[in-house]
């Protein structure tokens, strides 16, 4: 018998013939649910920004497409950055993210994602994400109660592009802000089962270790700065 | 200087002792499980009700315990459906034989690993140095522990026992920099080390902290960063789990994700949560070409047989029950001389290594409870761990007197009647037994413990009183 077969064999031994089906355990399921408290809506913008300050991010709130430009543009400025990684989102290019960058700082070097993958194009893109200072992508979700964001492996974001760079900036509109992660359950089931994504990733914080004596430092392996530019709801 | 005792179960007296003796090492593990516990307590205040969140994680990880061919089999389902191959492995030594074939047959050379406590279980990194295969630990605390040629000691702080002085030097001797012992240049150090491997590694190795049924996806929390790194730049993506790692669907695995890291180490969330559902798809722009996922079981069916021990399968790694225990917090992980130590660690321990080889750990507790009380699963542990007591004894591992007494205190624990009955005995009998000093000369099981002369009047008694007296 094979190692599979000796494994479901024991399993299904353990349950009997008195095996509940989908429905029964569904049903059992919503019931462990229903026990929990619906998470509060109040105040979501204020305590994401607050909870992820905490955990070591940075929240900047932006009342205004502009305003964010302008912070980005003197946060690039003022940092020296030489190159960013920019993604390919279509709202990315209606806030013109990569003309207004361009034009303001010349000498700053964007670089936009490769259309599809080859594997030329994927040496080179993973050559810029690791030269880049800043990789700049988007947050599909934000979480009241943790300060965390979800972010998606697409054909417009690379994985790299959130991991490679000193700094992670992601763009969130304050509509996006949800309660809790439980909220988001339900659209990370759809993303996954219709193969939109191969990877969700839930960012807390920016990469960090206390492995020496409990001492924290950031940056261990990945981006030393994580950074959530939240668009207000009114822009 | 003698050489140190080596980390088996069996050695556990031993290792105890040698620890107990280093006041640098019960410093920093003191203040490590103080600073998780009173960040814990500052993130489940979050929660109006956090016992309404331990009974939901229960209840979820219940459900998938009582009905594991059916969730196995829909996360095998539906992980094929995205690509994922899943592979099964009866023990640690067929899961590091399939682990190895898929590298060689990829042409890999080195794997990047990221932490994961069940390739520690089966020596994965040695199976792997054998075949001529280059493991590299990736975590930090994992890295340290690797460079000094040890085993780590506790689940989210490998390198615990080791001081930054100790850290500056395994580094000068390893990587060639000049000495030092500030934490920031050591790590960056590392960064840059470690940052080479990942660009230039095979294959990534990682654990798995979930595996969704209903979408086949798994999860891997991390602080680091390497477990992201182990799973997006290398071509092959190799994930070892325990079968009871499943949970029924996202909703499931966001609760999961909610308690983990508040129990673990007091953040609300870990930095990052990797949810992997198949390798790369067509039109994504990097991600790894091949995804396996190895089902293993060495020794964890054998919980099922045991109703007593059956729930310990629920637990998700958190580490809160060694952070809160007494005998923990003075000894460290390396003290049980088992890669799973505190609570938990002496609870499976056994079934996973044999009684034989493990009797002493049922021992390393105080039962106080603590473990039960914070424990997000709600595992009863320190039940469990007086249930492995009794079958250390009655698998005529101990002496008969000891088989006699273990069997008398677990029935006397569990009926407050005999347990009143035992205590007005004992407070009859220990005078018979005393030998002035307020200890015994009871054999074996109190011979190395001071084991206290009953107060008079009981507590119970006491209690009874006091409660009277403020009711009256
Ligand atoms: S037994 Fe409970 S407290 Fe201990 S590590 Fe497992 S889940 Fe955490």
């Amino acid at each position: 018998m094979s190692a599979r077969d000796e494994l479901f064999t024991r399993l299904k031994a353990d349950r009997g013939d008195d095996a509940p089906g989908d429905a029964a355990l569904a049903a059992e399921l919503d019931r462990v649910f229903a026990a929990l408290p619906v998470p509060s809506r109040e105040g979501l913008l204020q305590r994401f920004v607050e909870r992820l300050n905490e955990a070591g991010g940075e929240a900047r709130v932006h009342e205004s497409v502009e305003h964010f430009l302008g912070w980005l543009i003197g946060e690039l400025r003022d940092s020296g950055a030489a190159s960013v990684v920019l993604a390919s989102h279509k709202d990315f290019a209606e806030m013109g993210l990569s003309t207004k960058i361009s034009a303001t700082l010349p000498a700053l070097r964007v670089h936009e994602l490769p259309a599809a993958f080859s594997a030329e194009a994927h040496s080179a893109m993973i050559a810029e994400a690791e030269a880049a200072a800043m990789g700049i992508g988007r947050a599909l979700a934000g979480f009241a109660d943790s300060g965390a964001i979800a972010i998606l492996s697409s054909r417009n974001e690379s994985r790299s592009l959130s991991l490679l760079p000193e700094t992670h900036l992601a763009v969130l509109r304050e509509a996006d802000i949800l309660p809790d992660l439980g909220n988001f359950s339900h659209e990370m089931t759809e993303l996954l089962k219709t193969d939109k994504t191969s990877a969700i990733t839930l960012v807390g914080g920016p990469s960090k270790t206390a492995d020496i004596e409990k001492v924290l430092v950031t940056g261990v392996h990945g981006p030393r700065r994580f950074l959530v530019a939240v668009i207000r709801k009114s822009a | 200087m003698s050489a140190p005792v080596e980390l088996r179960p069996e050695n556990l007296r031993a290792l105890v002792h040698e620890r107990i003796g280093n006041a640098t090492l019960r410093g920093n593990i003191m203040r490590a499980t103080r600073t998780s516990l009173d960040k814990r307590l500052h993130a489940i205040d979050d929660y109006e009700d956090w016992e309404a969140m331990r009974d939901a994680a229960h209840g979820i990880k219940r459900l998938v315990l009582d009905n594991l061919a059916h969730y196995l089999e829909t996360f095998e389902r539906n992980a094929t459906a995205r690509g994922t191959r899943v592979v099964y492995a009866r023990d640690g030594a067929e899961a590091c034989a399939i682990i190895v074939d898929i590298i060689h047959r990829a042409g890999g050379r080195v794997a990047v690993k990221a932490k994961s406590m069940t390739s520690e279980e089966i020596g994965l990194g040695h199976a792997l140095a054998r075949e001529g295969i280059e493991p590299i630990e990736t975590d930090l605390g994992e890295y340290i522990v690797q460079l000094a040629g040890e085993m780590p000691s506790h689940i989210t702080a490998p390198a615990l026992h080791k001081s930054r002085e100790e850290i500056g030097r395994l580094f000068a001797e390893h990587l060639g920099i000049a000495y030092t012992s500030d934490p920031e240049t050591l790590t960056a150090v590392a960064r840059r080390v470690l940052r080479e491997k990942f660009l230039h590694a095979d294959v990534g190795i990682s654990g798995v902290n979930a595996a969704v049924a209903d979408t086949g996806a798994i999860a891997i929390v991390e602080n680091e960063g390497n477990a992201r790194m182990s799973t997006t730049l290398p071509r092959v993506h190799i994930a070892l789990m325990g079968f009871e790692k499943l949970v029924p669907d996202m909703r499931s695995l966001t609760h999961i994700v909610n308690i983990l890291a508040r129990s673990a180490t007091g953040q609300r969330i870990s930095c990052y949560t990797n949810i992997i559902a198949g390798p790369r798809k067509a039109d994504e722009l990097d991600g790894p070409e091949e995804l396996v996922v190895v089902v293993m079981d060495n020794g964890r069916a054998r919980f099922l047989d045991d109703a007593r021990l059956r729930e310990a399968l629920l637990c998700i790694r958190c580490g809160a029950c060694m952070n809160t225990c007494p005998v923990y917090q003075t000894v460290g992980g390396h003290g049980y001389g088992s890669i799973y130590a505190g609570p938990i660690g002496s609870v499976i321990t056994p079934v996973l290594q044999g009684m034989e080889r493990a009797k002493a750990m049922p021992y390393a507790s105080s039962l106080c409870g603590a473990c039960s009380d914070i424990c997000p699963v709600k595992i009863d542990l320190h039940h469990m761990l007086l249930w492995q007591r009794h079958r250390a004894v009655e698998g005529k591992l101990g002496h008969w007197f000891e088989r006699l007494a273990m069997r008398g205190f677990l029935a006397a624990m569990r009926s407050p009647f005999l347990y009143r009955f035992a205590a007005k005995a004992a407070s009859m009998f220990a005078p018979l037994f005393h030998k002035g000093d307020g200890t015994t000369r009871l054999p074996l099981w109190s011979r190395s413990r001071d084991f206290r002369m009953p107060a008079e009047p009981s507590f119970r008694d006491q209690w009874k009183e006091r409660t009277h007296e403020r009711k009256g």
